[in-house]
């Protein structure tokens, strides 16, 4: 999936995947994409899961959207390039 | 290899649960004339896909399903097995059915090249099919993001998805590769006396015309085109043999059409005004199926609201922004600007524009204006600009995105006529 669907670029399905790991995340959360590409939450929802909407992956964000989110309160927990994972 | 195997066997799968519970035997009782192996998937089609709607509201084991139609499918196979052989035997049917295959696979290998979803496969039509996949419930679709979008198409991809013990998500959308390919070789028998070779070669030109790699990404768009496909072959049949029990599967196409998208809904609109003029039955049949789809309708909302708390389409039909068409400048402009996409789209399909050209053809020859195939163009035309002139959104960013796709529905009711008047110019430059 990750060569069709990108790291840290087009979706970012890889970087995605690599924080749902890295943090072991088991709630549902949220992906902004800034790629101009669909968002690929789908593929690691859980419908027996809760939804958590205070993490959330940014992806292809420049400054100027990444900090909408730091002025909602959210830090950032990792990045790469473009690439944010941000909680609150 | 293993991969391979599992596509091969995927359409197996596929091919086994549509080749019954209708046969050979039961169809020409039905309708009353014979019938082809493609027409009889199609029929087959249709009933299988209004069970898997009925169980779709329901949470019943998908393997319970599966072998319960497996089971009819055989019981019925093995009662007409004389019939259905000689069938298979005849002329090229059974070349032409290995050309089906042969299609099947090279598309579901494309697939599998790149099993990438696209945009609203994985944004919209993917949440609904996962939610069946992890034993959600029809009522839990209202958690789902574009809750009131219509599930039928995205449960079908469930239910080939999930029947295979491999459960890769791709299987499920090889159902889509099936109801896309079906058309082209049901409307194909319609061509008698013909060399394989250019009955094979037609069907892979009309197949480049229409096929889009990204439309195999998840959208419903074959699933609408094959439904117009089918209701226009009930039209056809109808007109040969007067039949009535026909209306049947008419109803069904309309009926599973709400289901798919909420185009559907529209779709199934104009159809039941395509059948009250041209299908050849009674008046009473005519008003029966008018209130059935009165009925349908009713009940599509209905469930929903039970189930999703409201039934809603994209947008409000009438809004205050409406008004801006009274400006006549604003009017034409935005009906150059469809008329605009609406060609662009025939160029990225060219099948409409083989559609187009023949339809002009038989003006020219002094078929009468108002016919079926007219009648329809006008409606289906008629509603793309309703459409995106009553869109509240901004059009110029809109159209380029979603209008070619919503040509590809209707092409799929002008196959027949496209392979009817093959089968003229063969038949004249023969003479």
């Amino acid at each position: 999936m990750i060569k069709y669907s990108g790291y840290c670029e087009n979706e970012g399905y890889g970087y995605f995947k690599y924080i749902k790991n890295e943090f072991k995340i088991e709630d549902n959360i949220k992906v902004k994409n800034f790629n101009n590409q669909p968002p690929i939450d789908g593929y690691f929802y859980n419908i027996k899961k809760e939804n958590n909407f205070n993490k959330i992956i940014l992806i292809g964000a420049e400054k100027i959207n990444l900090q909408q989110y730091l002025d909602q309160g959210f830090d950032i927990d990792h990045s790469l390039n473009n690439c944010y994972y941000i909680t609150r | 290899m293993i991969e391979i195997l599992s596509i091969f066997f995927q359409i197996f799968i596929i091919l086994l649960f549509f080749l019954g519970p209708l046969n050979f035997k039961i169809c020409k009782k039905f309708i009353n004339q014979d019938i082809y192996i493609f027409d009889l998937l199609v029929f087959n089609t249709l009933l299988n896909t209004t069970i898997l709607l009925f169980f779709s509201f329901y949470q019943i084991n998908i393997y319970f399903i599966y072998s319960f139609i497996i089971l009819l499918n055989l019981l019925s196979f093995l009662s007409s097995l004389r019939l259905t052989w000689s069938n298979f035997i005849f002329e090229n049917n059974y070349k032409i059915f290995l050309f089906f295959i042969v299609c099947f696979l090279s598309l579901s290998f494309l697939m599998a090249s790149d099993p990438k979803l696209t945009w609203d496969g994985i944004a919209h039509w993917y949440w609904k099919a996962m939610n069946y996949n992890q034993l959600g419930s029809f009522e839990n679709l209202k958690n789902m993001p574009m809750a009131y979008y219509p599930h039928l198409g995205s449960y079908i991809w469930n239910f080939f998805w999930s029947i295979n013990p491999i459960n890769n998500e791709y299987y499920g959308r090889l159902f889509f590769i099936f109801v896309f390919l079906l058309p082209f070789f049901s409307a194909s028998h319609r061509i008698k006396n013909i060399k394989i070779e250019i009955l094979v070669l037609s069907i892979l030109f009309l197949i480049f015309f229409t096929f889009d790699r990204f439309l195999i990404g998840g959208y419903q768009e074959y699933f609408l085109f094959f439904l117009f496909y089918s209701f226009s072959l009930t039209i056809f049949l109808n007109d040969k043999s007067r039949n009535k029990s026909l209306i049947i599967f008419s109803f069904l196409t309309l009926l599973l059409m709400m289901w798919v998208k909420q185009e559907g809904l529209f779709y199934s609109i104009i159809l039941t005004l395509i059948l009250i003029f041209f299908f050849k039955i009674s008046k009473i049949y005519k008003i029966a199926f008018i209130i059935l789809i009165i009925i349908s309708i009713i009940s599509m909302q209905e469930i929903r609201t039970t189930y999703h708390g409201s039934f809603s389409l994209n947008e409000n039909i009438f809004h205050q922004n409406l008004l801006k068409y009274l400006d006549i400048r604003i009017f034409i402009e935005t009906f150059y600007l469809i008329t605009y996409e609406i060609f662009k789209g025939m160029v990225k399909y060219p099948i409409w524009l083989l559609i187009l050209v023949l339809i002009i053809y038989d003006y020219f020859k002094g078929e009468k204006f108002l016919n079926l195939n007219n009648v329809l163009i006008i409606l289906y035309v008629g509603l793309i600009y309703a459409i995106y002139f009553q869109t509240n959104m901004d059009i110029i960013m809109l159209m380029p995105l979603t209008l070619d796709r919503v040509l590809i529905h209707g092409s799929g009711f002008y196959l027949i006529f496209i392979f009817l008047k093959l089968n003229n110019l063969i038949l004249i430059s023969n003479k």
